[in-house]
């Protein structure tokens, strides 16, 4: 299998709304963000994967047919990538197949979102439903997830102040991230007395909806080598998909809990087992929690702490910017959510931190880092390990040639 | 870009077509899968990948492959999915195999046209500025594009029902115009249904002994969304599609291959292919089709299965053309085919397969 | 150029008519004519579950037999929402998945006949573990969808 490098990405800033910038013109500004941090133009891609998640967000379906032109896709290879929350991951994953299988040696991922002008984002996820039973019910990412974070509580016994804890972090990295669309810093306090939304969910657990542009360019490791430039490789990568059915993954039958996810796990093993890894190898670990429910299980769930000891070590700032395993550097997701995008910023952020370039949330010494996504109603968990050497250089060869995925 | 080895090169290993059940979307596409697991002798616990195609619009599901994911068998399986077309699921499996990322990758599209508003969806698909006000489906675009191209060539818009005589379906509208120069009868019907194809490495389906088609080689491209204008009347990105599969198939004379499968969206779509696979030069097309080289008993069949008019799901059409041929060349029908997807508006994106049986 | 742009304002109106298939009918059916809910169990992972699917995601096998499941049951997980979403109801408003007496999956739906005014003691009311108990609407109420049944909490 042929190496695969990150050599250039490229985000705009991440606000509320764009008005003075449309879908193509978004979508082309962070195109040639990326393409710039590579030193190419469009002419030398191979071929374009458009990251989009639901078409409604941004009220145009089927948009990667509007936006080919100012995706650099037009007269080029180009198909669209659609996991839900997990798309921009899903992409990059798609993308480094195009160059892994030598069908292409220079690929462009990018997307662009605009939830900010969706008119209420819930009320369009509220149709990811199965529509014979559930729709009809509020259910949306918001009271999925309190209904996830319940069940927490009720698993680990923890309370809404160590949410609050995790919405701190985040926002102190935030404000470190010269892109975040969230630019404040919180409180405990300040957090504990933000508007309940569903309970246990606050105000300030929550993502915002925000409207951006990213893109990656990934290469082969002839092209990486001849230009001198990997930001980082791609060196593991895992995606699992859990039951639809949130109503079955809880009682006594249950294989999954819905307050945390046994899939996310498998995926990031997945991963690791690739890059020849442990988790105790991952520096920097930038997780897609949308809210802050999520992120207690996630960062579990990957590895950075034992089962169960999740609680303790949040507190005492073990994931912190200058902790042990810091967590989401950039302020996640909880800091800007441009769907479409949002799992590629993962990966973004996680090769920022291998090149030394993440700037005033850089940790020192990242060798490894952890990018997540998660899709659908806590359903499709993808995992990417980006590294500061190729995957020949760290992982163990495969004795026949092809990495199994391993189920249980 | 470097040569592969033959190990790893995808082969289509099974396919299930099936139309109308009766069932939800999400039973029918189990049943779709289970026939093809049962066909082929194989469980889930075969199949390393799940790659498939939803449209979130036509579907009436937001986030489609949340429900429809789980109904052809993504549990605790590492999947994707992709929302452009059909064909590019099936892409998408071929690089992950070509790559050794996996061994087996089930791939699945559907279309169920029935119970969705589809003139309203298509028109969603309109950017908001300049083109949904003025409304239009795909009808209209594919009148559009049929119109470019007779005035291209200086046509008779007659020519259309060669095609159809040729194809042998039977007319199953009347003569009246829907958006020149398209007639009710030129227009495929709307049916529902899904597909299902495995596909997996050449070493994986050796190894079980399993009958492989093999795909030597794949291409796909995009036309611009906007400069098109005197463009609509020619396939300019399935030419780029064709020559990337051609080449990488080492395939000098697509005119060689056994018999074609094209996605004639209308009869002229179907022309137009002729042209842009490179069966014939440029506006020559009518002169193919006129000599009975395209014809089921002529040199290079086109569309022997009847093309779209047979009944094929939208969001499915390029897979199923896939499956359609891979299941004449297990049936000996032939060792070389060539396979013409196209989806988006107006055709905008066009992927071409090059297929060869043991 | 202008320096005051636009937005151009547009409207979604689709109306699906999604096909149900016998299974979810057969549920609907049993909800609006006799006020029951029922489930299918999976013959190889022997789950019974509710709603009913006809095929088990798990095994990915048919299920076979119906099975008549409730009235009462555990509730696993809760929320209460306290702010409004676009067409989504008025908060503030309790739902919660239930596991009922002879299901292995949980069901979700509205709790209702709730103090929802204090956040925590609603909380504390719904915790999982909870006993709640089906309630179905009137027959002539009844439409055969989701809403004609709710959960009300066991004193």
């Amino acid at each position: 299998m042929r190496d695969v490098a990150i050599i250039g990405v490229g985000q705009t800033k991440y606000q509320h709304r764009y008005p003075d910038t449309p879908q193509p013109d978004l979508v082309r500004r962070a195109a040639q963000a990326a393409l710039a941090d590579a030193h190419l133009r469009a002419d030398d891609l191979d071929a374009v994967v458009y990251s989009m998640a639901p078409d409604a967000l941004i009220g145009v379906l089927h948009a990667e047919r509007w936006v080919a032109d100012a995706a650099g896709a037009a007269g080029r290879p180009m198909l669209r990538v659609n996991t839900g929350g997990s798309t921009g991951l899903s992409s990059v994953q798609a993308a480094y197949d195009h160059i892994a299988s030598g069908m292409c040696d220079i690929v462009l991922v990018v997307g662009a979102d605009r939830v900010g002008e969706s008119g209420d984002a819930q009320t369009i996820l509220n149709r990811i439903w199965d529509p014979m039973y559930e729709r009809q019910m509020p259910l949306n990412t918001v009271t999925m997830l309190a209904m996830q974070g319940v069940r927490f509580f009720e698993k680990y016994g923890a309370t809404p102040r160590d949410m609050a804890r995790v919405a701190v972090k985040n926002h102190f990295n935030g404000v470190r991230n010269p892109v975040s669309h969230i630019q404040k810093e919180v409180t405990i306090e300040e957090v504990e007395s933000s508007p309940l939304i569903a309970y246990p969910i606050r105000l300030f657990d929550c993502c915002p909806q925000s409207s951006g542009g990213a893109a990656v360019v990934l290469a082969s490791a002839e092209v990486a080598e001849r230009r001198g430039e990997a930001l980082a490789w791609v060196t593991g990568m895992g995606f699992r998909a859990e039951s639809y059915w949130m109503g079955d993954r809880m009682g006594p039958k249950a294989v999954s809990d819905h307050a945390e996810s046994p899939q996310l796990a498998a995926a990031a093993d997945a991963a690791y087992r690739a890059a020849g890894i442990t988790a105790a190898d991952i520096g920097v670990a930038e997780l897609y929690a949308p809210f802050t429910t999520v992120e207690l299980h996630a960062v579990q769930d990957v590895g950075l702490c034992p089962p169960g000891t999740v609680l303790e070590r949040l507190w005492e700032g073990y994931f912190d910017l200058d902790g042990e395993k810091p967590v989401t550097p950039s302020g996640g997701v909880q800091c800007a959510n441009p769907i479409a995008v949002t799992a590629m910023v993962r990966v973004i952020e996680a090769a920022l931190q291998v090149a030394g370039r993440a700037g005033d949330h850089q940790v020192a010494g990242v060798r490894h880092a952890l990018a997540t996504g998660i899709g659908g109603d806590h359903q499709f968990f993808g995992a990417v390990v980006v590294s500061d050497r190729p995957r020949a250089a760290t992982a163990p060869p495969q004795p026949d040639g092809e990495e199994r995925t391993d189920r249980d | 870009m470097s040569a592969l080895p033959a190990d790893t090169q995808p082969c289509l290993v099974a396919t299930t077509r099936r139309g109308p059940t009766g069932d939800s979307l999400e039973e029918s596409l189990y049943g779709t899968v289970r026939a093809l697991l049962d066909g082929a002798g194989l469980g889930l616990d075969d199949i390393d990948h799940i790659a498939i195609a939803s449209s979130d619009g036509l579907d009436g599901r937001a986030i489609s492959s949340m429900v429809t994911g789980p109904a052809v068998g993504v549990y605790r399986h590492d999947t994707i999915n992709s929302s452009s077309s059909g064909e590019h699921a099936l892409i998408l499996a071929c690089l992950r195999i070509m790559a050794g990322r996996s061994r087996t990758v089930l791939t699945v599209n559907w279309g169920h046209p029935s119970e969705a508003p589809v003139d309203a969806v298509q028109r969603l698909e309109l950017e908001p500025f300049f083109h949904r006000g003025l409304g239009g489906n795909h009808t209209v675009f594919h009148g559009l594009q049929a119109s470019a191209y007779l005035g291209r060539t200086g046509l008779d818009p007659g020519v259309a029902d060669e095609v159809l005589r040729k194809n042998g379906v039977a007319a199953q509208g009347g003569d009246e115009v829907v958006a020149w120069p398209l007639r009710a009868r030129h227009l495929p019907p709307q049916v529902d249904g899904s597909v299902a194809v495995l596909v997996a490495s050449a070493a994986w389906a050796a190894s079980r002994g399993l009958p492989a088609v093999h795909v030597t080689g794949i291409g796909w491209n995009t036309s611009s969304f906007w400069e098109r204008g005197a463009a609509l009347g020619r396939l300019e990105s399935l030419a780029a599609a064709a020559a990337q599969a051609y080449g990488r198939a080492g395939l000098p004379d697509p005119a060689a291959v056994d018999f074609v499968e094209t996605t004639d969206l209308t009869p002229f779509h179907e022309l137009m292919a002729y042209e842009a696979l490179g069966l014939c030069g440029d506006g020559e097309a009518v002169d193919l089709l006129r000599s009975g080289a395209t014809a089921p008993d002529g040199a290079t069949p086109v569309n022997r299965s009847g093309g779209l008019h047979a009944g094929v799901p939208p969001f499915a059409h390029g897979l199923d053309r896939v499956a359609v041929a891979a299941e004449a060349l297990l049936a000996g029908q032939g060792r070389r085919a060539l396979v013409h997807a196209a989806s988006g508006l107006a055709a905008q994106n066009n992927s071409v397969f090059v297929l060869r049986s043991e | 150029m202008t320096d005051a742009t636009r937005t151009i304002e547009e409207k979604w109106d689709l109306t699906y008519r999604h096909a149900a298939g016998p299974v979810v009918s057969h549920f609907y059916d049993r909800l609006q004519s006799d006020g029951v809910l029922v489930g299918r169990r999976c013959p190889q992972c022997t789950r019974v579950l509710v709603p009913p699917r006809s095929f088990c995601d798990r095994c990915y096998v048919d299920t076979e037999d119906w099975i008549e499941v409730g009235p009462e049951g555990v509730v696993e997980t809760f929320t209460v929402v306290y702010r409004e979403f676009q067409s989504l109801p008025e908060p503030p408003y309790a739902m919660a998945y239930v596991r009922l007496d002879g299901a292995d999956t949980a069901i979700l739906n509205y709790v209702r006949g709730l103090d929802l005014r204090e956040p925590v003691a609603a909380a504390a009311a719904l915790r999982p573990g909870t006993r709640a108990r089906l309630v179905v609407d009137e027959p002539q109420r009844r439409q055969g969808r989701i809403t004609d049944f709710w959960f009300e909490l066991l004193p």
